[in-house]
């Protein structure tokens, strides 16, 4: 019995470990709440930490090729959330017309961004660390993406570098 | 016995040093705002307010076609054949005074150099606008090697040490858009 409840404890204790760690960057949390009796309601609480790390775990064949605009765009994005966890909280964009409004704010060290809508509410909460490293990931795999297909390297369903 | 009272002086002198640092970074950030108010229509209300440092730190990270290294490339013809760089450097050495005055029973139109701006006015019967760019930023602007490109980096470096500004004022019946630098995060 001694033993069982030394292994139960061991477990219970790698299980609180798997979860500080899962939470130690923040969470990223989806909330949408529609405002129609058709609508559906979703609510989405993620723990952001292992998020870089599954995308570095899908095989790079698997990433959708971004138009270049948005490939251009990706150190900016990276630069930026890294600037933003520095910055004091901010108000970074407001519009708002009738029935509708888009708030998206610096809060803390994360992005929030809040859409209301006459059809639904959407509240997204990201840490800015999760927005750089998942941006980052995105960006090399999408510059390892373009290698391979310019080299028509057969190793493409890799991360790694063509041989 | 006087230890304790040393590490307990070191202890507020560094609580005093954390809580100062983030108000004397807020004091130096420069903001840049834009309010856009469209009384017309869905009345639309745009409201951004953007830290120049973080502007500075992104614009070098964005690469396309016409944008790189914080540089804007301006290879459209009609801007080619102008030699904007010798404009400014005429703007720079010219005294202050009118550049371009256009009387008209619409509207009145004026470009100047005044103490150190560029300035640029519109008055009309339902709509006035108001531009005005410090010499310094134009320089900055057109501070590279290259005549076809501008050096926007350099020129939000320029704005970012220059004092509270509006940049753009534009007002008329249907919206107002005002563009303006200053200390605050916010655009109360």
């Amino acid at each position: 019995m001694a033993v069982l409840g030394k292994i139960l404890l061991g477990l219970l204790g790698a299980v609180v470990l798997a979860v500080v760690l899962a939470y130690s960057e923040g969470a990223v949390v989806v909330r949408v709440t529609a405002h129609q009796p058709a609508g559906e309601n979703v609510n989405l609480f993620l723990p952001a930490a292992p998020l870089p790390l599954t995308l570095k775990l899908i095989p790079n064949t698997h990433f959708p090729q971004l138009p270049p605009e948005a490939r251009a765009v990706l150190p900016a994005l990276v630069e930026a959330a890294q600037h933003l966890e520095t910055t004091p909280d901010f108000v970074l964009a407001e519009v708002e017309r009738i029935g509708e409004r888009v708030h998206i704010e610096k809060r803390g060290r994360k992005l929030i961004v809040e859409v209301e809508s006459p059809d639904e509410s959407v509240y997204v909460e990201i840490p800015l660390r999760t927005i750089a490293q998942v941006m980052s990931e995105v960006e090399r795999a999408q510059s390892l993406l373009g290698e391979h297909r310019s080299h028509n390297c057969l190793w493409a369903d890799s991360l790694l570098p063509c041989p | 016995m006087r230890k304790p009272e040393n590490i307990l002086a070191v202890l507020a002198l560094l609580v005093g040093f954390a809580l100062a640092a983030p108000a004397a970074q807020e004091q130096g950030e420069r903001w840049l705002h834009i309010r856009v108010d469209d009384s017309e229509g869905k009345g639309e209300k745009v409201r951004i307010n953007l830290p120049l440092a973080l502007a500075e730190k992104i614009l070098p990270a964005v690469r396309t076609a016409e944008l790189r290294e914080g540089r804007l490339r301006i290879g459209r013809p009609g801007i080619r054949e102008v030699d904007i760089r010798a404009v400014v450097e005429a703007l720079k050495t010219t005294r202050d005074g009118e550049f371009l005055t256009v009387e008209s029973e619409k509207e009145n139109v004026r470009v100047a150099k005044q103490s150190g701006y560029l300035i640029a006015q519109v008055r009309g019967a339902d709509k006035n606008v108001d531009v005005q760019v410090p010499m310094r930023v134009v320089e900055a602007l057109l501070d590279t090697d290259d005549p076809n490109e501008l050096n926007v980096a350099a020129a939000l470096r320029a704005l970012a040490a220059h004092g509270d500004i509006v940049i753009v004022d534009v007002r008329d019946r249907k919206e107002s858009v005002r563009v303006w630098v200053d200390s605050r995060s916010t655009q109360d």
